[in-house]
């Protein structure tokens, strides 16, 4: 073995060691620090404040660490290189999220615990008593995977299907339901579920609606799309790391006859003339175009030739369907529980509308309580 | 001998100092005095009444999962605006048998929390993952807010 | 702070090794000692008052008894204080669960380390070292300090005052640092995660999950132990010092003697020095070896652990040993070397399970769960996904334990054509590591702090 060469090919090493270790440390100084992080759609940990009781907790150190991990140059990079490696050695699921054949992530079903399961039947069967007289429907959407199915070996789903039944069967008589899994299959939509995304395209929001408005007697109304984005890359995906260079189309849905709302987010005392948030479709988060993305309450009044109102009570799925009920009611009160504060009883009670929808993705529906209790 | 005795005294010195180190290190480790009042009440006077009220009876049960009745005292503070992460809770337990309990039902409102923020209200998800949990015998203290270095130094200093 | 951080690595490394090498060489040692009581300070702010108090307690025991030189009487006490403060200060906050003081990082490790400097000066085998530098170095020495290897003071003597460092040295330490970085980054975290994954199951688990689980482990233990000494002495390197080795490969060990011979190879030194020598070791007769053998292995197992599994543990490891230096030896001489490694393997595998049980009840419960068909079934999604979702980890970290993969590593640092193309794949390897540390930070599952 020749020590001489041995010696400079170690040296080599050594030189190209340090050098590294020196460049990352000046460029990660000289490199100013980001508030938010695009791809990921988190804000990033900024430089710590030490103080005596962080510095002897430990938290200093901590922190300090979480800080130069968020801050670090490249970091994107460095996240897509790791995804990309760990995809190669077999991975497909990623924090909850599947990675399944054609660049489609799915993520998992979600088996509900028998109190939340209940207690849910139970708001909903509550909710429709305390109106009675009024119209009230349930309108469960099912995830992606339910739907499209395709998920990769060894993932472990609980049987959607058999939940809605469940549900189903637990409702009051009198309340309605929509069979959204067989609207959906049989709409001939091509695209119904975003690839990198949980949502539902609107599209898919619109056989959902064809099919309330057959389940509740109203006129489905007419409506033309159009794209508003190509650059569309979702939540799943900043999640999972999985198709970060993925990017789709988010169309939106305009009334043939033209029509005006005004919205009013109620908590936030704010007022808007329009469904949209256009500045959302330059942020990290684009389905929040529609709406402006969650809120407490929105009260929306609309030009429609009715004084039919409707009380919906929902998650983020519902955000790209409202546009759509615009013209079968001149009111529409929009409520998503998660976000209001005190009791939600008394929330629900200050809106007498003549219908009341419940729409809910099934993930969210089976995870936790909706009423809180 | 001279030098022998130098070292020897100093040697001596050196385990005086450790024995003293370890007694306060063990007694420091055990639990406070102070009545759960004294403590809410020193808590209570630094929180900012315009973005946190005091919570009504029932969310304890409501947000958490846990009975008040089965503890020694529960100072729960919860954001005024839905759209905000903002929260506190302080609890003296009755005993400490019960702090996996509560323990687990932290984690899993800050899960909740988490995951209703993530993505939607990225500020917001960040308070949720800074949040500080502390734990000193009985006291279990949670805080989510900008202020939450702040609120937890009141909290040690309280003790 | 560990090595595998990025604070370790893009904040601390660069400033020491500028202070180290720019400034004139009367200075290192004085620069690493400050480094190493910052290094341990970062992780241990409250607990660097014990460790110095510690060093400072041992540096005035070794001047002492140097001085008492004609008066055995006087260091035999002087020797039994010490014995008695050192292990005493383990025993409060190691074993006395009781008092709820949470346990000083390295304290086992330098404790040992005192003590065998302390063992060895009232034998007569070293002198005391004067310098209070040199011995706070030899103490806190930030490559070592943390998870190991356990260096006796005889060994690192005369590096203390003297020692070289060349550019090629510093290159091979870096060499060998890089490969401890990636077996701990790329392998134990990984291998770490699965078995999480699959001990995080509040239900029962399928029979071939469990062995999935308990394999797992056994990767993650050995990778992330050996990566980190394989640091720690790449780093000792990197400033001129000359660690010895800690691992030898021990999954390639063909009975548990071997395999003793080659894991964790400074504790088991260790203990033969200074705990199964001067209690006569094997000259005293075959029962009193079979009892030295008991004692030694019976605290090998709880110096790893608190806890009634973790003395099992050892004992388990003292029983095998012993059959197989009185009984199975011959046999298993005779048995192909596949049915020896097999065997070694297997008791390997279940003494790591008692490891990581928390109690010895929750150890029996895994074993059944391995040896039995249960409510899960022999196999289930889970074990699809821990095996075929990790396929080319589970590869890479079996092959990482062979004498393949060494004789492939020694082969390519040979190389004399293709040598900076070597230098390339190690560069490679140094960026996954920062890539995987960086990636590992976010869980949005959040961290807690209690």
């Amino acid at each position: 073995m020749n020590k001489k060469y041995r010696g400079s090919f170690d040296r080599h090493l050594g030189i190209l060691f340090t050098a590294v270790l020196a460049v990352f440390l000046i460029v990660n100084i000289l490199v100013p620090d980001r508030e938010n992080s695009f791809t990921e759609n988190r804000v990033l940990a900024g430089l710590p404040k030490p103080s005596a009781y962080t510095l002897a907790s430990g938290t200093f150190a901590d922190d300090f660490e979480t800080y130069l991990s968020d801050q670090f140059a490249g970091r994107d990079t460095f996240r897509n290189a790791i995804s990309f490696v760990r995809w190669v050695g077999g991975n497909r699921e990623e924090h909850g999220v599947y990675s399944a054949p054609g660049g489609q992530l799915l993520e998992a079903l979600k088996e509900p615990s028998e109190e939340v399961l209940a207690a849910n039947i139970a708001f909903l069967n509550d909710t429709a008593a305390a109106r009675s007289g009024k119209r009230t429907t349930v309108l469960l959407v099912p995830d992606a995977g339910a739907v499209l199915g395709h998920y990769p070996a060894f993932a472990v789903n609980a049987d959607q299907a058999a939940l809605f039944e469940q549900v189903k069967e637990g409702l009051s008589e009198g309340i309605g339901w929509v069979d959204t899994a067989a609207a959906l299959k049989d709409s001939g939509v091509k695209k119904l579920y975003y690839k990198t995304d949980h949502h539902w395209t609107t599209a898919a929001a619109q056989a959902a609606y064809d099919s309330y408005c057959a389940a509740v007697g109203l006129t489905p109304g007419e409506f033309d799309f159009y794209t508003v984005s190509r650059s569309f890359n979702g939540q799943l995906s900043s999640i999972s790391g999985f198709c970060m260079l993925e990017r789709e189309t988010i169309e939106i849905a305009t009334p043939a006859e033209e029509e005006s709302v005004v919205l009013t987010y109620t908590d936030e005392k704010k007022k808007k003339a329009t469904l949209y948030d256009r500045e959302k479709l330059t942020s990290s988060d684009q389905y929040a175009v529609f709406l402006g993305g969650n809120s407490s309450i929105i009260d929306i009044s609309t030009t429609a030739k009715t004084d039919r109102s409707l009380l919906l009570v929902k998650d983020s799925f519902a955000n790209c369907f409202i546009p759509f009920l615009t013209g079968n009611y001149s009111r529409i009160v929009v409520v998503d529980p998660r976000y209001v504060t005190g009791s939600l009883n008394s929330v629900l009670e200050r809106y007498p509308t003549d219908d009341l929808l419940f729409l809910y993705s099934g993930n969210t529906f089976f995870e936790n309580s909706i009423s809180g209790q | 001998m001279n030098n022998g005795s130098r070292f020897t005294t100093a040697k001596y010195i050196v385990t005086a100092i450790l024995v003293v180190f370890v007694l306060v290190m063990a007694v420091s480790g055990r639990e406070s005095t102070k009545s759960f009042s004294e403590i809410a009440q020193a808590l209570e006077a630094r929180t900012n009444s315009a973005s946190l009220q005091t919570a009504a009876s029932g969310d304890l049960k409501r947000l958490y999962g846990l009975d008040p009745a089965d503890y020694e005292g529960v100072l729960l503070k919860t954001a005024v605006s839905g759209m905000s992460a903002e929260e506190l809770l302080f609890i003296t337990l009755k005993d400490k048998s019960q702090l996996p309990a509560v323990e687990s039902a932290i984690n899993q409102r800050l899960a909740e929390r988490s995951s209703i923020f993530e993505g939607y209200a990225p500020e917001q998800a960040r308070l949720v993952e800074d949040a500080r949990i502390i734990t000193r015998g009985r006291q279990v203290f949670l805080v989510i807010s900008a202020d939450a270095d702040n609120l937890s130094r009141l909290f040690l200093s309280s003790l | 702070m560990v090595f595998s951080s990025l604070t370790f690595l893009f904040v601390f490394l660069p400033v020491v090794f500028a202070a180290y090498f720019l400034l004139p060489k009367s200075f290192r040692n004085y620069v690493l000692l400050a480094a190493s009581v910052f290094f341990y300070a970062w992780g241990e702010p409250v607990y660097i008052i014990l460790m110095v108090l510690s060093l400072l307690f041992n540096y005035f025991v070794g001047r002492e008894m140097e001085e008492k030189d004609d008066n055995p009487a006087a260091r035999k006490k002087c020797l039994l204080f010490a014995l008695a403060v050192n292990l005493g200060l383990l025993a409060v906050f190691k074993y006395c669960t009781f008092l709820h003081l949470s346990l000083p990082i390295g304290i086992s490790f330098y404790t040992f380390q005192a003590l065998s400097y302390v063992i060895d000066l009232y034998i007569g085998k070293i002198r005391a070292q004067k310098s209070l530098t040199a011995f706070a170095l030899y103490i806190c020495m930030f490559p070592q300090l943390i998870a190991g290897p356990i260096v006796r003071y005889i060994d690192v003597e005369k590096q203390l005052k003297n020692r070289t460092v060349t550019l090629a040295s510093f290159g091979s330490g870096v060499r060998l640092f890089l490969v401890g970085l990636g077996k701990k980054v790329l392998l134990a975290n990984a291998v770490g995660a699965v078995f999480a994954l699959i001990t995080g199951r509040a239900a029962s688990i399928a029979t071939l999950t469990a062995w999935v689980g308990a394999i797992a482990y056994m990767l993650q233990i050995y990778f992330d132990f050996s990566g980190y000494s394989d640091m720690a002495i790449g780093l000792g390197r990197m400033f001129g010092f000359k660690f010895n080795t800690n691992f030898e490969l021990p999954y390639t060990a063909v009975t548990i003697t071997d395999f003793w011979h080659r894991w964790h190879i400074s504790l088991s030194t260790w203990f033969r020095e200074y705990v199964y020598i001067p209690l006569g070791g094997n000259r005293k007769g075959v029962p009193r070896q079979i009892l030295n053998l008991l004692i030694v292995w019976g605290l090998t197992g709880i110096w790893h652990g608190a806890g009634l599994n973790f003395l099992f543990w050892g004992l388990y490891y003292a029983g095998f040993l012993i059959l197989e230096k009185f009984v199975l030896a011959r046999f298993l001489e005779k048995l192909p070397a596949l049915l020896r490694h097999l065997y070694a393997l297997l008791i390997v595998l279940v003494g790591w399970v008692f490891f990581f049980s928390e109690s010895l009840s929750g150890a029996f419960t895994y074993l059944k769960s391995m040896f039995t068909v249960g409510a899960s079934g022999f196999a289930d999604a889970l074990t699809g996904s821990s095996v075929f979702y990790h396929w080319l980890l589970w590869i890479a970290a079996v092959f990482a334990c062979t004498t393949a993969a060494r004789s492939l590593r020694k082969r390519l640092d040979k190389t004399r054509r293709r040598a900076w193309i070597v230098n390339i794949l190690y560069l490679v390897l140094f960026f996954l590591c920062i890539a995987s540390l960086i990636t590992e930070s976010y869980n949005p599952f959040l961290y807690f702090r209690f």
